[in-house]
């Protein structure tokens, strides 16, 4: 990929085609509307004017299937402000972020750190297979672990009744369930940044480290003044990424290991929506806390950008 | 380079190797298992006399082949739509000189911004209108358009030498034909890898079908082979892992073949499988 990856900038562009076709002056000014025609209308179909009505049906409360709504102007709003799934959500949506970022970036990041000591063919092994969770399709994955989190039979259980343990009901747990769905979504991301980190250790030009060993510094005081400082763009990468897209990530799992339970004590900002609009049809409400996620990963969203923005960029 | 000796170095990797495996690992072995060994409260890491009960029974009580062909369906289409409109428009946006083109580009890449989540209702109800639950339609046409396709192109495009273009348009071809004839040819390996995360990313969908495809012949493979869990206690599992297996397939074929195109477009996209 080119540098200045995301070209966001108007910046000065190429001289481009002044359409001169032959159709004459007409089409030479519509031919590249029509062109955008067929991304547009879906893109307008099926992101703006969705967003536009998830705002206005956030005013209303209504069931998903009675015929009328009725508007509420902000309850909706005020109610989540009280409301205990939704606040039980955020924190359990901030505690997997937290989770992850430890999960996700320092152990991935040991481990890249570790195929960069191994040479050839062997290191793209070991990459290759690491890398492989990441093209099993999450609800898969959830299932497998579903099966491995089964209290009686599931392999943790035996694992845990041979080193003379009481299985436990992870998913049952109060106080587990969340970090059952977060250990699948860390497992499942795992692979992608460690790959990410493989590559941002490769950009690091190799003189920079042999200079730093040359005048004496060990293996950790490199890492630690070296390597990790000319880390930054990925690392900030890495986490910018894991906080903007924790959420999307959690809803599989969720649904599939837990729906939120029990009792909400699991429920999260990646599953919640779709609870409230498709669980118990609370269709405002569920519309009034999609406003809410949407404009707080905004913010997130502008940053990671702006971040691309100056330019951050990998090669594989 | 000197060789350090790093004795850490294999254990990390082959304990990270072990930790990403294991999981899958554990599915095939029950898959293999028969079920009065998978309830019996002795634990063993491999099937004791593996059999192929569990995928015959997957065979015989689900439409397995019609779960595929849905999947394959879905994620062939949303794959194709969505790299012609991609190409369509970051041919424009890199090519052309227009009214209103920063504009545009930004409404167009910041569809990226938000989440499916966020609008998944109102699309739902959109759906619903047209009448497309349990339709093909239904599944597809949300997906295919993408804010991501359409700037990553661009990016390709616009680094695209002109002098070629431009021959290409002094021996007499249109734009439409300089595209198709020219432009895509020579980005193939960008677009090849964008077909390649478009479709690992829609074979992977699940909360849509999950909503749209209510009905088993519609179902793609993750929804239908739920048909094994019983929230009651009597899942079936055994089969619900074979079927699993079964369905990890194409994607771990796609791996192995594409595996180039899927760690560099990883690596460069920042966008997962």
């Amino acid at each position: 990929m080119p540098k200045g990856v995301t070209g966001l900038s108007a910046g000065p562009t190429r001289p481009v085609l002044r359409s001169r076709d032959a159709g004459g002056r007409g089409w030479a000014v519509l031919a590249p509307y029509v062109y955008l025609v067929p991304a547009a209308v879906v893109l307008a179909a099926f992101v703006y004017w969705p967003l536009i009505e998830t705002v206005n049906l956030s005013f209303y409360e209504w069931n998903l299937v009675s015929p009328s709504k009725r508007f509420v102007g902000f309850a909706n709003y005020r109610e989540l402000l009280t409301s205990q799934a939704f606040w039980t959500s955020v924190v359990n949506t901030i505690l997997a972020i937290l989770a992850m970022s430890l999960a996700t970036i320092a152990a991935p990041l040991a481990v890249a750190v570790a195929a960069l000591r191994v040479q050839g063919v062997v290191r793209l092994i070991y990459r290759a297979v690491i890398f492989s969770p990441t093209v099993v399709s999450m609800a898969i994955a959830s299932l497998i672990w579903l099966w491995i989190y089964n209290p009686i039979q599931g392999l943790i259980a035996h694992l845990v009744r041979l080193v003379g343990g009481q299985g436990f009901a992870w998913l049952t747990d109060p106080q587990l369930a969340i970090w059952a769905i977060i250990l699948v979504t860390a497992w499942k991301t795992f692979g992608y940044n460690f790959v990410i980190f493989v590559a941002g250790l490769l950009s690091i030009p190799r003189e920079l480290m042999d200079a730093a060993r040359i005048d004496g510094a060990g293996e950790w005081h490199t890492f630690r003044h070296v390597t990790w400082p000319l880390l930054t763009p990925t690392t900030l990468f890495v986490v910018l990424t894991t906080l903007m897209l924790a959420p999307q990530y959690l809803f599989i799992p969720t649904q599939i290991l837990t729906q939120g339970g029990p009792n909400q004590a699991s429920n999260n900002l990646g599953y919640i929506i779709w609870e409230q609009g498709f669980e118990v049809f609370r269709v405002g409400n569920a519309s009034a806390i999609a406003v809410a996620i949407f404009v707080g990963f905004l913010a997130f969203s502008v940053m990671h950008f702006r971040l691309l923005e100056r330019g951050v960029h990998y090669e594989a | 380079m000197r060789r350090d000796p790093h004795t850490w170095a294999h254990p990390v990797l082959v304990g990270a190797c072990v930790a990403m495996v294991f999981p899958m690992l554990w599915m095939l072995v029950t898959a293999w298992k028969s079920p009065a060994e998978i309830y019996s409260s002795g634990f063993r890491p491999w099937p004791a006399n593996p059999t192929l009960e569990n995928f015959v029974r997957v065979m015989r009580d689900v439409p397995m082949g019609r779960f595929f062909l849905n999947s394959l369906v879905v994620a062939a289409g949303i794959t194709l739509a969505r790299l012609l409109t991609s190409i369509l428009a970051a041919y424009a946006f890199a090519r052309f000189a227009f009214w209103g083109r920063e504009v545009l580009f930004y409404l167009f890449v910041a569809t990226m911004l938000v989440p499916f989540q966020v609008i998944m209702i109102p699309i739902f109800l959109t759906i619903t209108t047209f009448d497309w639950l349990n339709t093909y339609q239904g599944l597809i046409v949300p997906h295919v358009a993408s804010g991501f396709g359409v700037f990553l192109l661009r990016q390709h495009f616009k680094t695209f030498p002109l002098d070629f273009t431009d021959a290409a348009r002094i021996d007499g071809a249109t734009q439409w034909q300089t595209l198709w004839k020219v432009v895509v040819p020579s980005n193939a390996t960008a677009i090849w890898s964008l077909a390649v995360l478009f479709f690992i990313d829609a074979w992977n969908q699940y909360l849509w079908p999950l909503l749209v495809a209510t009905e088993r012949p519609m179902q793609t493979l993750p929804v239908g082979i739920q048909i094994f869990i019983n929230p009651e206690g009597g899942t079936q599992w055994g089969p619900l892992m074979a079927s699993a297996t079964l369905a990890i397939v194409p994607s771990i074929l796609l791996y192995v073949f594409a595996q180039r195109h899927i760690l560099e477009s990883a690596v460069s996209s920042g966008i997962r499988g």
